[in-house]
């Protein structure tokens, strides 16, 4: 192994590190700081194996999605979810706020009602702080396709929120 | 932008559930040894969830030895105890127990809370303990070709390469010439899970009647609106869509055996059996509205009946249940308070759920001896239809493995 992939690597995870637990954090729930600990590491084990393949103008986008598969293949692909969802939480969970609390509830009951797909590129934009060049690189899209998609989700989420506030 | 615009978006922005939190891995230098000690090629990990489910799914349950399979003894018969792999972190029952949610007061609250919950057994679920077999999966030897009979039977050409450790974290992949990927992984050593995804839509296909009426004059800005003509139709019929699936599935060299299929909106599911009895897994095909095959995904495994093992009665699932709820931290008299986003705390009040219908599920679990086991698993629902599932082996049967590597490494098969 060559020190220059290694002292790459303990960079892009000193570095990163941070964003990837954030964007897990937002996404688990509950999550504590062993767990937490365990998930750094599988994403990073998966930025070790592919260092050779971590464009150097786009790192943290590459990152967090190698995040975003590590959750998509336990969610998706399989129903792998974590205990908590599996065991614990009700399935129908996504689409009811009656399980949930929230610090704004109307915020949440809009992002429930909006797809998977519109829900995450508003959680990576306005959550993540990610731009729509880096959400075009995790979408595998060009960043104009990726604002208008983003765009298109942010209308719906506007369109969901005022109805649900409403008088 | 509108006021109310604006409002929304900032909304959303303020309601980030973490910000500004600082991470600072326990151990981190120890985490880079074990990371760079690692070949960069060599094989996945485990999926995260087998962990977590590993550790949680006897996290009630009574320990009857320490170690390797071993005989057991004086329960009428003799069958080996399922040793469950546990994460190389050492989350023994006793201490998973303990684990809390790791709420940060006057941090800005987490989006998801789980409402406490009690759950109570309906009068419509059994006192009865049975039996039921168990299942263990193993890959195929060889799973290059499977690989390329799944690109046939999605009516690719089997002569495009396949290619090795991607850069999106795959083991395996075909790129084919219009941009479509078909890529799999051996999460477990025991199966490929494998997926489809169309070709990424270029400018013209992604935004087909819609513009960007105001575009950002930063990246980082919020795009405005866009301008979009009415939908059209994005799927084919049900119809259409089962035959398009069935021609798919008719196609893969298989032994499993998956339930008839379910379709909604273009998405045709195929639930995996084994025993006849249905699993948490699926092979899913979604349709563009044109008959393409937009995403698919699928398992190539093969599937081997095991002994036979005690299964306790659904009421008692709903007791084991309801101990990990409380294990966990979730139940009724263990929540830690909400701390809310002005320091203001509150405690939620627990919910008594009433379980009224069970089914046998089996899920996979990943054995101390790096087999894959499919255990039956005892799928619990309410009368809303929100569903909870546990572990329905006598936990007798059951433990957690109760060694793992000091050093941090990765044992094999189990990360």
């Amino acid at each position: 192994m060559g020190s220059q992939e290694k002292t790459r690597f303990e960079r892009l995870a000193r570095d990163n590190s941070p964003a990837i637990a954030n964007y897990l954090r937002r996404r688990l729930y509950p999550l504590n700081s062993s767990d937490l600990d365990d998930l750094v590491e599988e994403v990073l084990i998966i930025v070790w194996r592919r260092i050779d393949n971590v464009p150097a103008d786009a790192e943290t986008a590459w990152i967090i999605g190698v995040a975003r598969n590590v959750l998509q293949n336990a969610r998706r692909k399989k129903n792998r979810a974590t205990a908590f969802e599996t065991a614990l939480r009700p399935v129908m969970t996504e689409s009811s706020a009656e399980d949930a609390v929230v610090a704004d509830a109307a915020i949440t009951e809009a992002l429930m009602l909006l797809g998977p797909e519109e829900r995450e590129i508003l959680m990576l934009h306005f959550w993540d702080g990610l731009s729509s060049a880096q959400i075009a690189h995790i979408l595998g899209t060009t960043e104009n396709a990726a604002a208008v998609r983003l765009s298109r989700s942010l209308a719906q989420f506007r369109q969901h929120l005022l109805v649900d506030e409403r008088p | 932008m509108s006021d109310f615009e604006f409002d929304a978006a900032e909304r959303l922005r303020a309601a980030n559930p973490v910000t500004d939190a600082t991470y600072q891995h326990a151990d981190f230098g120890a985490m880079m040894r074990r990371i760079t000690k690692q070949p960069r090629r060599g094989a996945l990990t485990f999926a995260r969830g087998f962990r977590l489910k590993m550790a949680s799914a006897v996290g009630a349950s009574a320990l009857v030895t320490a170690g390797g399979i071993a005989l057991l003894t004086g329960l009428g018969n003799s069958l080996p105890l399922l040793e469950l792999g546990v994460a190389h972190s050492a989350q023994t029952p006793s201490n998973f127990s303990t684990a809390r949610p790791s709420t940060t007061p006057g941090a800005a609250t987490m989006i998801f809370r789980l409402r406490p919950m009690d759950f109570v057994a309906g009068p419509s679920l059994s006192n009865t303990a049975s039996s039921a077999p168990i299942y263990f999966e193993a890959g195929p030897s060889d799973p290059v070709t499977a690989l390329e009979q799944i690109s046939a039977a999605l009516g690719f050409g089997t002569t495009t390469p396949v290619t090795t450790n991607n850069t999106d974290g795959s083991q395996w992949e075909i790129t084919y010439a219009n941009g479509a990927q078909l890529y799999a992984n051996n999460p477990n050593g025991a199966e490929i899970d494998w997926t489809y995804t169309a070709a990424p839509c270029s400018d013209s296909s992604c935004t087909t009647g819609c513009v960007v009426t105001s575009p950002p004059s930063t990246s980082s800005a919020i795009p405005g609106p866009v301008t979009c003509l009415p939908d059209a139709p994005t799927y084919p019929s049900d119809t259409q869509s089962l035959a398009l699936a069935q021609a798919i599935m008719s196609n893969i060299p298989t032994t499993l055996s998956f339930a008839s299929p379910t379709v909604n909106q273009g998405d045709v599911s195929y639930t995996l059996q084994v025993g006849g009895s249905p699993t948490n897994t699926y092979d899913d095909f979604q349709f563009a509205a044109d008959g393409s095959l937009s995403s698919a995904s699928g398992i190539i495994t093969t599937i081997s009946t095991g002994d036979s093992y005690p299964v306790i009665s659904p009421v008692a699932g709903v007791s084991t249940l309801q101990s990990q709820n409380a294990s966990l931290g979730l139940g009724a008299s263990s929540q830690p308070p909400l701390a809310t986003q002005d320091s203001t705390t509150t405690t939620l009040a627990p919910t008594v759920v009433t379980l009224t219908s069970d089914v046998i599920v089996y899920e996979q679990y990943a054995l101390a001896d790096s087999r894959v086991a499919w255990l039956p698993t005892y799928q619990y629902s309410d009368d809303s239809g929100a569903s909870w599932t546990v572990l329905a082996v006598d936990p007798q049967y059951v433990q957690v493995a109760a060694t793992s590597t000091p050093t941090g490494a990765v044992p094999n098969g189990v990360a």
